[in-house]
């Protein structure tokens, strides 16, 4: 028979390692999420449209080239930060290459 | 006596002692202030850090730029360029002084960067001058907690030490987020307040900007058959121009022409609401210390102008870091809303003023 001390300690010892082991698992269960900065362009003549990743110096309403579709200017369109929980999803919010593939900037939405 | 009767008679008294020294000394208190002293050192730590990390970005934004002593034109930047409120007890001529006395400060301050930094272009700068000021705040808010808590401290207060700790996770939160806004400023990425300009962006079409204002343009442009004049600052650089002095001098320009003034401005969501929600009201929606606030609503009133209030909602944190894909979505909404005020209460042959308020870095 357990005296009513050690049943005491006991019954603080669970409630102890019950809260830590709460504690533990509600900060595992947080999602790691993976951000990106997408560069959203639009030509301004047709409706072609692409994202890619942010590259420093974009800034929305920069001209960055020539539409692939119909030759028109290629316009920064937006450029925002996205939530991604897994990389392929990252790689289906922006086109990033595979490693040591050319870059492909053409996903279309 | 059985054994546990003796045991009874142990916690008795343990309980009775326990509740002397709770109730007639102050170990409680002396427990509590060591407790969220310790608490508060940690953070204290954690605010000393994010601190060095801010004055480390802008060693190495300036370096980039080739600034021959980066560290020199940053410790000079900080505890300097402080401006003093004017006096209020006084309310004659306040707005005039208080603009007086903002635009003095905003001079010195590009003054400073432009002698630091003669080669950088007028975007750098811009984006060089926020670097500076966010690791100033940062710095004013390291040096504000320690004061605190070197006070409570120093007169044995545990009740100023429970406030500060209490306060310190939103304090340190609020750090957080102005140490990550600066990478957003280093790149160039639009943020969160820059929903404003960025509808004005969407607005204005292809129409040519005109300065009118120090940093600021307006673009003439034709929505639903209306003549829409739009003002924004101008980018890509970081600013927010003065919309208010141009708002009033187009309206002077313009008169009673003008059926509708439209402000769009970010606005801070409470903790129930969804980022990118918009809202529309009535009033001027900018969230200036009064200058040019006053000025919009000064000349909407001389000409007896209706003034529209486009709000996109965001939280503190989202409004100082790059706009997020929901921000981006509510400014779509926003845009939507705007022409469907300027289809239903502008008329046919009637002029309205749309004005992007915010912070245009990331955006022409």
């Amino acid at each position: 028979m357990l005296d009513p001390m050690t049943i005491v300690i006991l019954a603080v010892l669970a409630f102890i390692i019950t809260y830590m082991a709460v504690s533990a698992m509600k900060s595992r269960q947080e999602p790691l999420k993976r951000k990106v900065i997408v560069t959203q362009l639009k030509c301004s003549n047709c409706d072609y449209r692409e994202r890619r990743e942010f590259k420093e110096g974009d800034y929305v309403g920069k001209e960055v080239g020539e539409c692939p579709k119909c030759g028109g200017k290629l316009l920064v369109e937006a450029i925002y930060l996205e939530e991604v929980e897994s990389i392929p999803e990252l790689r289906s919010a922006v086109s990033i290459p595979e490693p040591n593939q050319p870059q492909k900037n053409t996903g279309r939405y | 006596m059985d054994g546990s009767n003796d045991w009874a008679s142990t916690i008795l008294v343990l309980l009775i002692l326990g509740s002397f020294l709770l109730n007639f000394t102050d170990i409680p208190q002396k427990m509590q202030l060591w407790r969220y002293s310790s608490y508060i050192r940690k953070k204290i730590i954690q605010l000393t850090e994010i601190e060095d990390e801010s004055k480390r970005k802008v060693i190495k934004y300036l370096s980039r730029l080739n600034v021959e002593n980066p560290r020199k034109v940053l410790e000079g930047f900080i505890d300097n360029f402080f401006m003093i409120s004017p006096v209020d007890i006084e309310p004659t001529d306040i707005i005039r002084r208080m603009r007086h006395l903002i635009r003095t400060r905003d001079d010195s301050i590009r003054k400073y960067v432009e002698e630091n930094l003669p080669n950088a272009t007028l975007v750098q700068r811009q984006n060089a001058e926020v670097l500076l000021e966010i690791s100033s705040v940062l710095t004013l808010i390291n040096k504000i907690v320690k004061h605190y808590f070197q006070l409570g401290l120093k007169y044995n207060n545990w009740i100023l030490m429970m406030q500060l700790a209490l306060e310190l996770q939103q304090v340190v939160r609020l750090a957080k987020a102005y140490d990550d806004a600066m990478d957003s400023f280093m790149k160039g990425t639009p943020i969160g307040d820059g929903a404003g300009p960025l509808v004005a962006h969407y607005l204005k079409g292809n129409a040519e900007p005109v300065e009118i204002s120090k940093e600021t343009v307006y673009y003439v442009t034709e929505i639903e058959g209306r003549k829409v004049y739009v003002i924004k600052a101008k980018g890509p650089g970081s600013t927010v121009g003065w919309p208010g002095e141009a708002v009033e001098k187009i309206i002077n320009d313009l008169g009673s022409s003008v059926s509708r003034i439209i402000t769009v401005d970010a606005a801070l969501k409470l903790e129930s609401e969804k980022t990118g929600e918009v809202a529309y009201g009535v009033g001027a929606a900018i969230g200036d210390p009064g200058p040019e606030k006053i000025a919009i609503e000064r000349a909407a009133t001389k000409y007896g102008i209706p003034l529209d209030a486009v709000v996109i909602k965001m939280s503190n944190e989202e409004a100082i870091n790059t706009m997020t894909k929901q921000v981006f979505e509510g400014v779509r909404k926003a845009i939507e809303i705007v022409k469907k005020i300027i289809k239903e209460k502008v008329p046919k042959d009637g002029i309205a003023v749309v004005v992007g308020i915010g912070n245009t870095v990331g955006i022409t």
